[in-house]
C-alpha cells in the first residue's frame, strides 16, 4: 500500500499544481473583490463588500449588464431557431449541394470574432446601419448560428429520424412532427445550444466594442473600467460576471447532462 | 375484393442501380398473417415500406382493402408500421406514446387514456402508462410499439423486424403473443424477418424473398416440405442437394441419373422433361441411415466426417463413398454408435425427396 | 434498410428550412467578407475612401516594418503558447483520466475548466492583479527574500503567453480528456498482454491514438491564439505588438479601413496556411 501511495505522489503534485495555475488569477480577482481599501493587491486590509456597493450603484455597469443580458437571450434565440430550422431542413430534406449548404452554415466557426465584427462594422458603415445592441446582436447569431447548427444536425441521427416517420405513420401533419416530437426529442440539444450560445454572447467583447456605441454591453462597459488601472471595483464586478457564469454552468450541467446521462 | 387487405401489383424499385423490387405481385388475405422472409438485401423490408407507404415504387400498384394507395402518405392509409427500434418518442410517457395516432385524429383526451390503457392490457402492460420508454426492458419497449401501432385500429400492421433486437429466448416467448394478440384483434399482420424459424412459427403465409423477387409463398408447412425453388429449399432450414439428370417419365413416376445410381422418383405437381437437369433436396431428417424397406430408395454408403450433438439428435457431416461432391447433412440418433470415421448406409424415402429445377 | 423516403411534397417547403440561415449567412458573413476584400483593394486619401484598386495595402504590410514584426510576434507567440499549452496540459488531463477514481472524474474536469467561464476581459485583468509589481508574485518573492525588487512580470511577452496559456490549458485539458476516455481499455489491455510496460504502451499505444485529437486541440489553439486582441492588449503593454492589435489600431485610432482589412485578410491567409498544414498532418496521422 506506501508503495502504492508513493507512486500516485507525482500525480497528485503535478495535478495539485495545475489547479494551483488555473485558480490563482480567479482567486485572487475574487478575493481582492472584498479588499477594505482602494488597491486589489495585497495586503488585505479586511472584507468589505463596499466595491460590490459601487458596482450596483454604478447605472452605467447596471445598464450594460441589462443590456448584454437582452442581446444574449435575444441572439441566442434566434441562432438555436435558425440552426434548429436548418438542422432539420438538412437532415431530413433532399436538397440540392448539401455539403456546400453545411460547409457554408459553419464557415464562421473558423474566422476569428476580430474578423467578423470588422466585416460587419465596414459593409454596416457602408450602409449606413448605425451602432448598436442590436447590431452587436446580429453579429453574435453569425457566430452562435453555426455551433447551435452543428449540435442540433449532430443529434437528428437516423434513429429520430424513424421516430419521426413513426409520428407521420400515426398520422401527424409536418408542424405537428416538429412541435410534438422533433422539438422535446431534441430538447437536451436545443437547451445546451442555447446555453452555449449565451455564455459565449455574454462573455463576448471584440463584436461587441467595434459594433455598439452609446449603449455597450458589460465586457464593452468593464474594458473602459479598465482604463483606470488596479481597482476592487473592477473585481467586484469581474467576480460577479464569474458567479453568473458558474451559475449557467452548473445550470446546464445539472439540467442537459444529467437528463442526457438517464435516457 | 375486400376479402384482400393488401394487393400488390407488379411492383418495381430500383436504388441506383441496385433492383430492391423486380416485379412483384402478391396478395395478402384479409386477417391473416402473412411473414416476409428473405436474407438481407432481398427486398422484404423495401417491400413493406411500399405498402406502409414510406416508400413510392417506380412502378406498379398498391392496393389496400380494394383501394390505390400507391401515392397515398404513410398517416392517410389503414396501415401502422412496429419499427425495427421501436421508434418510441423518449420524451412521452408510455400512455402518450400508444394514445399519439388516436390525439393527431383529435379524439378526447379521456377516450385517448381509456383506450391506450386497453391497449396496453392487451400486450400486457396495463399499469405501465406513466413510465418513460427508457425505464422499460427491450422487450416491455416491443409491446408498447405494437400497442402504439394498433391502438389506431388499423387494418393491416406491419412489423419491420420487430423482434430481431431481443435475445432468442425472448423472441420465441414473443413469437407466441404476437399471433396470438393477431388473433384476439383481427387485424391483418405482414411480419418481415430473416429468422426463417421465425418465420414458420409465426406465419399462416410464409412469402419467401430473394433478388427482389419472390421465390416462393405458401403456408410454412409447403414451404418447408415441397420448396418451390432451390433457394427457398436452401433458406428455409437446411438441405441436401444432390445433382441429376431426369432419364425417362412415366406419368407422375419417372427415373432420374444420379452420381448415387439411377433413382424412382414421383414428382406430383412437377413436370420434368427428359434429359433436364435437376437438384434432389433432402432434409436431414429425411435421410434413412443403416435402414432398409420397400419405400426407401439407396442411396449408397458413406463415411461420417463430422458429428454436431444437436440436443434431440446428432447432425452428421457424411462423405458419399462413390460421389465425393456429395456430402449430406443427415439426422442420427440421439445416443447411437456412429463415429467420425465409421461407415453407414444411407437411404431416403421415396416420397421425401423434392425434386427442383437446376438452376444454375 | 432505412429507405429514402419519396414522398411527394411541395417543393419550397424544405427550403423554407434553411433559406432563413442561409440568408442570414450570405447577408452578415459572406457579404461582410467580400466587402472587407473591395475595401482592402481601395485606398484612404485624407479622411476618404478612394476605389481604387490597388495592392497598396498589402505592399505596406511588407514595406513598413512593425506590420510585418506584428506578424512575427503574433506567430512566435501562438507557436509558444500552443506547445507549452499541450505540453502542460496533456499530463494533466491524463491523471484527470487515470488516476482519478470514475466517479469523481466529471467533477475534477469541471472544476478544471471553471475559471474557463468567467469574463474574457476579466480574466486577463486578473492575471495583471497576479502579476504586476505589487501583485501578488511580487510581494510573496519580496517577502521570501527571494528578490530585492519586484520583477517586471506584467506588461511583457511572458505575461502575454501566461495569460494564454491558462485559457489554452484549460481548453486541451478539455479535448484531451475526452480523447484519453473514449479509448477503449482493451487497447492498453493488450498492449499490456503482449509484453509491454506502461511506458512503451504510452509511447506506442496511447500517444499515437490521441495524437489526431491533439492536434485538432493544437489547431484551435492556434486559431484562437492569433485572432485574440484582449489578452496582448492588457498584459502585454506597448512595448510589442500583435497583429490584433496593429489591426485594432488601424480601425480605432485611424479609421483606416483599407489597410486594416488588408492586415485582416493576411491574417487570414496564415491562418488557412495552418489549416492546410493541420489538416495534411492530422490525415498522415490516421493513415
Amino acid at each position: 500500500m506506501m508503495r502504492k501511495a508513493w507512486r500516485h505522489l507525482p500525480s497528485v503534485l503535478y495535478a495539485l499544481a495545475i489547479y494551483g495555475f488555473i485558480f490563482l488569477p480567479v482567486v485572487v480577482l475574487v478575493l481582492f473583490s472584498f479588499q477594505d481599501g482602494r488597491f486589489p493587491i495585497p495586503p488585505l486590509k479586511g472584507l468589505s463588500l463596499r466595491w460590490y456597493e459601487a458596482v450596483w450603484n454604478d447605472r452605467r455597469l447596471m445598464e450594460a449588464l441589462v443590456n448584454s443580458i437582452v442581446v444574449a437571450v435575444g441572439s441566442s434565440l434566434m441562432a438555436v431557431l435558425l440552426g434548429f430550422l436548418s438542422a432539420y431542413g438538412l437532415a431530413r430534406f433532399k436538397l440540392p449541394a448539401k455539403g456546400l449548404q453545411r460547409a457554408l452554415l459553419t464557415a464562421p466557426l473558423t474566422v476569428s470574432y476580430l474578423i467578423i465584427g470588422m466585416g460587419l462594422l465596414i459593409t454596416f458603415n457602408a450602409v449606413g446601419i448605425p451602432k448598436s445592441l442590436a447590431a452587436a446582436g446580429i453579429g453574435h447569431v453569425v457566430i452562435n448560428m453555426p455551433l447551435c447548427f452543428a449540435i442540433i444536425y449532430s443529434q437528428m441521427g437516423d434513429h429520430q429520424a424513424n421516430i419521426e416517420r413513426a409520428a407521420r405513420d400515426l398520422g401527424a401533419k409536418e408542424w405537428q412532427v416538429i412541435t410534438l416530437v422533433t422539438a422535446p426529442m431534441l430538447w437536451p440539444a436545443l437547451f445546451a445550444s442555447f446555453f452555449l450560445s449565451m455564455t459565449f454572447s455574454w462573455d463576448e467583447f471584440i463584436i461587441s466594442f467595434l459594433l455598439t456605441r452609446f449603449d455597450v454591453t458589460l465586457p464593452v462597459e468593464i474594458w473602459s473600467l479598465l482604463r483606470s488601472g488596479l481597482n476592487p471595483k473592477t473585481n467586484a464586478v469581474g467576480s460577479v460576471v464569474f458567479g453568473i457564469s458558474v451559475v449557467l454552468v452548473i445550470v446546464l450541467e445539472l439540467v442537459v447532462f444529467r437528463k442526457g446521462r438517464r435516457s | 375484393m375486400t376479402d384482400l387487405a393488401v394487393d400488390v401489383r407488379n411492383v418495381t424499385h430500383h436504388y441506383d442501380s441496385f433492383t430492391a423490387l423486380d416485379g412483384v405481385s402478391l396478395t395478402v388475405p384479409t386477417g391473416s398473417y402473412t411473414v416476409f422472409l428473405g436474407p438481407s438485401g432481398s427486398g422484404k423490408t423495401t417491400l413493406l415500406s411500399v405498402i406502409g407507404g414510406f416508400l413510392v415504387p417506380q412502378s406498379g400498384e398498391v392496393l389496400i382493402n380494394g383501394q390505390d394507395m400507391t401515392d397515398v402518405a404513410p398517416a392517410k392509409r389503414p396501415t401502422t408500421t412496429v419499427f425495427q427500434d421501436y421508434a418510441l418518442f423518449p420524451h412521452m410517457t408510455i400512455g402518450a406514446n400508444v394514445g399519439f395516432g388516436l390525439r393527431m385524429r383529435g379524439i378526447g383526451a379521456k377516450e385517448r387514456s381509456d383506450r391506450a390503457h386497453r391497449m396496453l392490457e392487451l400486450v400486457g402492460l396495463g399499469g405501465a402508462e406513466d413510465k418513460k420508454p427508457h425505464e422499460l426492458s427491450g422487450g416491455q419497449r416491443q409491446r408498447v410499439a405494437l400497442a402504439r401501432a394498433l391502438a389506431v385500429e388499423p387494418s393491416v400492421l406491419l412489423l419491420d423486424e420487430p423482434l430481431g433486437a431481443l435475445d432468442l429466448k425472448l423472441r420465441r416467448q414473443m413469437q407466441a403473443e404476437l399471433k396470438a394478440i393477431q388473433r384476439e384483434v383481427g387485424t391483418s399482420f405482414i411480419h418481415v424477418t430473416h429468422d426463417q424459424e421465425e418465420a414458420m412459427a409465426i406465419g399462416d403465409t410464409v412469402v419467401v424473398m430473394s433478388h427482389g423477387r419472390i421465390e416462393d409463398m405458401g403456408t410454412p408447412e409447403r414451404v418447408y416440405l415441397q420448396p418451390a425453388t432451390l433457394f427457398t429449399a436452401g433458406f428455409m432450414g437446411q438441405s441436401s442437394f444432390l445433382k441429376g439428370r431426369v432419364l425417362e417419365k412415366k406419368g407422375s413416376v419417372f427415373d432420374v441419373e444420379t452420381p448415387c445410381g439411377p433413382l424412382r422418383l414421383s414428382a406430383p405437381d412437377k413436370r420434368f422433361e427428359a434429359g433436364e437437369a435437376v437438384v434432389l433436396s433432402i432434409r436431414p431428417e429425411h435421410f434413412v441411415v443403416d435402414g432398409a424397406g420397400d419405400d426407401i430408395l439407396p442411396l449408397g454408403s458413406a463415411t461420417v466426417e463430422d458429428l454436431t450433438f444437436a440436443g434431440a439428435h446428432h447432425l452428421a457431416v457424411l462423405k458419399h463413398a462413390a460421389n465425393d461432391a456429395f456430402r449430406p447433412v443427415a439426422q442420427m440418433p440421439q445416443s447411437g454408435q456412429a463415429q467420425v470415421g465409421s461407415t453407414v448406409t444411407l437411404g431416403v424415402r421415396r416420397d421425401d425427396v423434392v425434386v427442383l429445377k437446376d438452376e444454375r | 434498410m432505412a429507405a429514402a423516403t419519396k414522398r411527394k411534397r411541395i417543393d419550397l417547403g424544405p427550403w423554407a428550412f434553411v433559406a432563413p440561415a442561409l440568408l442570414w449567412t450570405a447577408a452578415f458573413f459572406v457579404a461582410p467578407f467580400i466587402v472587407m476584400v473591395v475595401v482592402s483593394l481601395w485606398e484612404r486619401v485624407g479622411t476618404d475612401l478612394v476605389a481604387s484598386w490597388t495592392f497598396a495595402n498589402y505592399l505596406k504590410f511588407f514595406e513598413r516594418g512593425h506590420f510585418f514584426q506584428a506578424m512575427v510576434n503574433s506567430l512566435e507567440v501562438t507557436a509558444i503558447v500552443t506547445v507549452t499549452s499541450i505540453v502542460l496540459a496533456y499530463p494533466f488531463a491524463w491523471i484527470i483520466a487515470e488516476k482519478v477514481p470514475a466517479r469523481w472524474q466529471r467533477l475534477a474536469l469541471v472544476l478544471a475548466i471553471l475559471p474557463f467561464w468567467t469574463s474574457y476581459v476579466v480574466r486577463s485583468y486578473s492575471w495583471l492583479l497576479v502579476l504586476a509589481n505589487n501583485g501578488i508574485i511580487n510581494q510573496a518573492l519580496l517577502g521570501i527574500g527571494v528578490v530585492d525588487e519586484p520583477l517586471d512580470l506584467a506588461n511583457s511577452r511572458t505575461a502575454t503567453v501566461i495569460g494564454f496559456v491558462h485559457f489554452f490549458v484549460m481548453l486541451l485539458t478539455l479535448t484531451i480528456y475526452a480523447n484519453l476516455v473514449q479509448l477503449s481499455p482493451n487497447y492498453r489491455k493488450a498492449a499490456a498482454d503482449l509484453g509491454a510496460g506502461p511506458l512503451r504502451t504510452f509511447w506506442h499505444v496511447v500517444l499515437p491514438l490521441t495524437l489526431p485529437g491533439i492536434m485538432v486541440g493544437a489547431f484551435l489553439t492556434f486559431v484562437l491564439c492569433i485572432g485574440d486582441y484582449i489578452t496582448p492588449q492588457v498584459l502585454g503593454g506597448n512595448n510589442e505588438l500583435l497583429m490584433p492589435q496593429v489591426i485594432m489600431l488601424q480601425i480605432g485610432r485611424r479609421a483606416d479601413f483599407p489597410t486594416a482589412s488588408a492586415l485582416a485578410i493576411l491574417l487570414m491567409i496564415v491562418v488557412t496556411i495552418a489549416y492546410l498544414g493541420f489538416a495534411r498532418w492530422i490525415r498522415l496521422e490516421r493513415a
